[in-house]
């Protein structure tokens, strides 16, 4: 479910994220009009490639869905499609973060802190694909 | 403060001491573009961190703060100088970030 605001705001935000300098490292699919798949890779193994899908219900006051998705399927229950980063969940298919929704529902007492609710200011689709990038590149082992 | 104070001094400004300018570049991951600034090299941390939030047009309110890092350390010490943590070098790559958590 999306709302015209929403929509609005979500495609200038993702016109905006690709013109970016490091958006080069990512290749972005819009699929839907509040959802794209994001490919990106480690910079320590930058041959492994994972796809994100990401979801956002209402764009930019909440936080998106965050799966790993089998590029060869289409399924988003593979967890060989998952990189294994502290807070992911591969086997429960989801990431216990705070900057995606099932996090929060994960951790409804999140949504009321002040330090960690979801902040809807600036970029949002950009802040959540570079935080995606900097787990892979910091915090990566391997694909599960 | 705003960015404007952050500039570097006039040439033959009289500052007791020379002093070098660093060019600092601040990240924040919700901006498409960072934040950059010529600086001289006693400028503090506070007063980058200060002019960044404003150019970001972030605000930091007594339950929301945003932390500096240089590489994958926190610059907690905001009294801290760009040339220290700059030690010699003439640009200075910062990362403004959100609290975040991995449960």
């Amino acid at each position: 479910m999306s709302d015209d605001l929403s929509e609005l705001n979500f495609r200038q935000d993702l016109q905006e994220a690709l013109q970016a300098d490091d958006a080069t490292r990512w290749k972005i699919e819009p699929v839907g009009a509040l959802e794209i798949y994001v490919s990106l890779s480690p910079a320590s193994a930058p041959t492994e490639v994972f796809q994100a899908r990401l979801q956002w219900r209402v764009y930019p006051g909440e936080p998106p869905s965050l799966k790993f998705r089998d590029p060869a399927t289409g399924r988003l229950d593979v967890a060989s499609a998952w990189p294994v980063v502290p807070g992911f969940r591969p086997q429960s298919f989801d990431a216990c973060v705070n900057y995606c929704i099932e996090g929060f529902n994960l951790h409804p007492e999140w949504r009321n802190d002040p330090n960690l609710r979801w902040n809807s200011a600036g970029n949002r689709v950009l802040w959540v694909i570079r935080r995606l990038q900097d787990e892979l590149d910091n915090h990566y082992t391997k694909r599960f | 403060m705003t960015p404007n104070q952050l500039e570097a001094p006039e040439k033959g400004e009289n500052r007791g001491h020379e002093h070098e300018t660093v060019r600092v570049v601040v990240s924040y991951a919700a901006a498409v573009r960072p934040y950059k600034a010529e600086v001289v090299d006693n400028t503090t941390i506070g007063q980058v961190k200060t002019a960044a939030l404003d150019a970001f047009k972030l605000q930091e309110t007594s339950t929301k703060t945003f932390k500096l890092f240089h590489g994958k350390t926190e610059l907690s010490n905001l009294s801290q100088t760009v040339g220290q943590v700059a030690g010699g070098h003439q640009e200075l790559a910062l990362k403004l970030e959100e609290v975040i958590i991995q449960g």
